[in-house]
């Protein structure tokens, strides 16, 4: 992650140069762009330029990655493996369990969206990028907040399901609805009330690096998903058996 | 004195099949009780259930007074369990999976790292102590689970199957230890292997498919089910001899083991006068032959209506 972000920061400066980069760009259908991470976006600028290269989907590709496995390792992997058994056999509440699974997410994933963006920011005066601290510093949070949200969901299934695969499944299957569901949204208005829903509609870098204001709505949606998922997630694990 | 382990009508049920039929029984303090039945009759279920893994579709269970259905786990400190099949972090070595599991029943990290040192010791496993798990045998990961669920010095030690998998030198080593916890502690030992309960434990329980079939101390079961037999040693044509017995309208149950030949009926006083005159008439080298009851898979086959998925 480190290593991408800066190779795609130490790239900027050449391909800003170049026109016919751009124009390449400009020349895509709208709808096209929007697929990529939306038709406002300026790819000659540094925010622009980041959005589509690295924040809107290789680096949600590799949190996401992490996310899965983690969350599946907490609960369903460890019940497959006999762990969870031999931990849940002592004086350990089930509750508490999956509380500290979240809380381990929670800072774990502070840490590598913490990283990532930093990444970027060690980077940006190296490759002279002028990017914004502050624009940084709200992306941070709206990444970990939208990881945590992803976490959440996983983890519930981590406690619902039977096997990693399925767990893995899920998370993935959401990742990719929720990102064609917010290309549709962005493209058709029919799609646009069912693209609320889902997570991707709420996170916008491009908008987050160039605009004055917090983004509220998107902090609260993602805070709100991650307090229903993990609630179900302890309710289902209190009421499971333990099964290898 | 509260038993530390009682159930009542304690019952499973997974859509039609029921696990756990209205099990109620109860463990003596200091006993190494053997909870006994087939595979798949429902003895790992029932730990399950007692150890709050799963919840009970009826009725309860009480561990060391305690409901298995209480959201307070506090009391599963004082109880040590050992899965049939241990499971570790394959990337830990003992030490720190002891470490682990001592911190986890609450030690204090000097506590753990002490009492870590002390179970190696007397588990053999010492000189494995910065190996990964990942590369141990089936005998070494078993003492070492034996380790873990030692390290708080439970009052209560529940096992499932302890002896399954290992070598006939391990499975004699983990029996001498649990016949060592006798009074010093309450052993509740689930398996299938019955020589091994007749080895070790005082009292038994007996289920089938779910049910429990009897309890008591292993003599008085074994006198109140053991019908009357005998037991033939022939120095050679063991197998000859009891295809001879079968054929005999006397002789009622004939079964081998270990050399021997068992023969349980009714009449048996007639087998007893019978018996030397057929070895004699095939021929064979008589050893011994002996009157007396059966033993605790005798029962237990009787009490179940046979071996199945035994």
């Amino acid at each position: 992650m480190v290593v991408f972000g800066f190779l795609i920061s130490a790239l900027y400066p050449s391909l800003s140069k170049m026109t016919a980069f751009s124009q390449y760009w400009e020349q895509f259908p709208k709808n096209l762009k929007n697929l990529f991470g939306g038709s406002n976006v300026n790819i000659l600028t540094p925010e622009g330029f980041l959005t589509l290269e690295y924040y809107q989907m290789i680096l949600i590709i590799i949190l996401a990655a992490f996310t899965l496995g983690f969350t599946a390792s907490c609960i369903v992997k460890a019940r497959e493996n006999g762990t969870l058994e031999l931990i849940l056999a002592h004086p350990i509440e089930r509750w508490k369990y999956t509380l500290t699974s979240s809380v381990s997410l929670a800072t774990a994933l502070a840490g590598l969206s913490l990283l990532a963006v930093a990444t970027i920011m060690a980077a940006s005066p190296v490759f002279d990028m002028g990017i914004s601290f502050a624009g940084q510093l709200k992306l941070l949070v709206i990444l970990w907040f939208m990881m945590l949200a992803l976490g959440s969901i996983s983890l519930f299934a981590s406690a619902a399901f039977n096997s990693t695969g399925q767990v893995y499944g899920l998370g993935i299957g959401i990742l990719i609805a929720s990102y064609l569901i917010n290309y549709l949204g962005n493209n058709w208005s029919a799609f646009k009330f069912i693209d609320r829903a889902f997570l991707y509609h709420y996170y916008a870098p491009y908008s987050a690096m160039t605009e004055s204001g917090f983004p509220w709505a998107s902090l609260l949606y993602y805070a709100l998903v991650s307090v229903a998922f993990t609630t179900l997630a302890v309710i289902v694990l209190q009421r499971r058996d333990i099964s290898v | 004195m509260t038993a530390p382990i009682e159930c009542s009508g304690l019952t499973k049920r997974y859509g039609e099949l029921t696990a756990a039929d209205g099990l109620t029984f109860s463990v003596e303090p200091g006993s190494v009780m053997g909870f006994v039945g087939h595979n798949g009759a429902g003895k790992t279920t029932t730990l399950r259930m007692l150890l709050g893994l799963a919840r009970p579709s009826a009725g309860d269970a009480y561990i060391l007074g305690k409901s298995c259905r209480n959201a307070d786990r506090s009391h599963l400190s004082a109880v040590g369990y050992l899965p049939e099949s241990p499971a570790f972090y394959r990337w830990m070595n003992p030490r720190e999976f002891l470490a682990f599991a001592g911190d986890i029943l609450g030690m204090d990290e000097r506590e753990c790292r002490a009492k870590a040192g002390e179970m190696l010791d007397i588990f053999g496993l010492s000189r494995l102590a910065g190996r990964k798990i990942a590369g141990f045998s089936k005998g070494e990961r078993q003492r070492l689970g034996l380790a873990q669920a030692m390290i708080a010095d439970p009052t209560l030690l529940i096992m499932d199957e302890p002896t399954s998998g290992l070598d006939p030198m391990g499975r004699h080593e983990l029996l001498t230890l649990i016949s060592e916890m006798r009074g010093a502690r309450t052993v509740f030992l689930s398996s299938h292997i019955l020589e091994d309960v007749e080895k070790v434990c005082d009292r038994v329980v007996m289920i089938s498919k779910g049910r429990l079939v009897e309890s008591g101390s292993l003599r008085e079961v074994v006198e109140r089910h053991a019908e009357p037999g005998l037991t033939i040693e022939v120095r050679q044509g063991t197998e000859e001899l009891a295809r001879a017995l079968e054929g005999e309208s006397w002789s009622g149950t004939v079964s081998l083991r270990e050399g021997l030949i068992r023969l349980a009926g009714p009449d048996m006083d007639k087998a007893q006068h019978e018996v030397p005159r057929l070895v004699s008439s095939l021929g064979l080298p008589l050893v011994s032959f002996e009157s007396g009851g059966g033993d605790l898979s005798e029962v237990y086959l009787k009490l179940s209506g046979g071996g199945d998925g035994w």
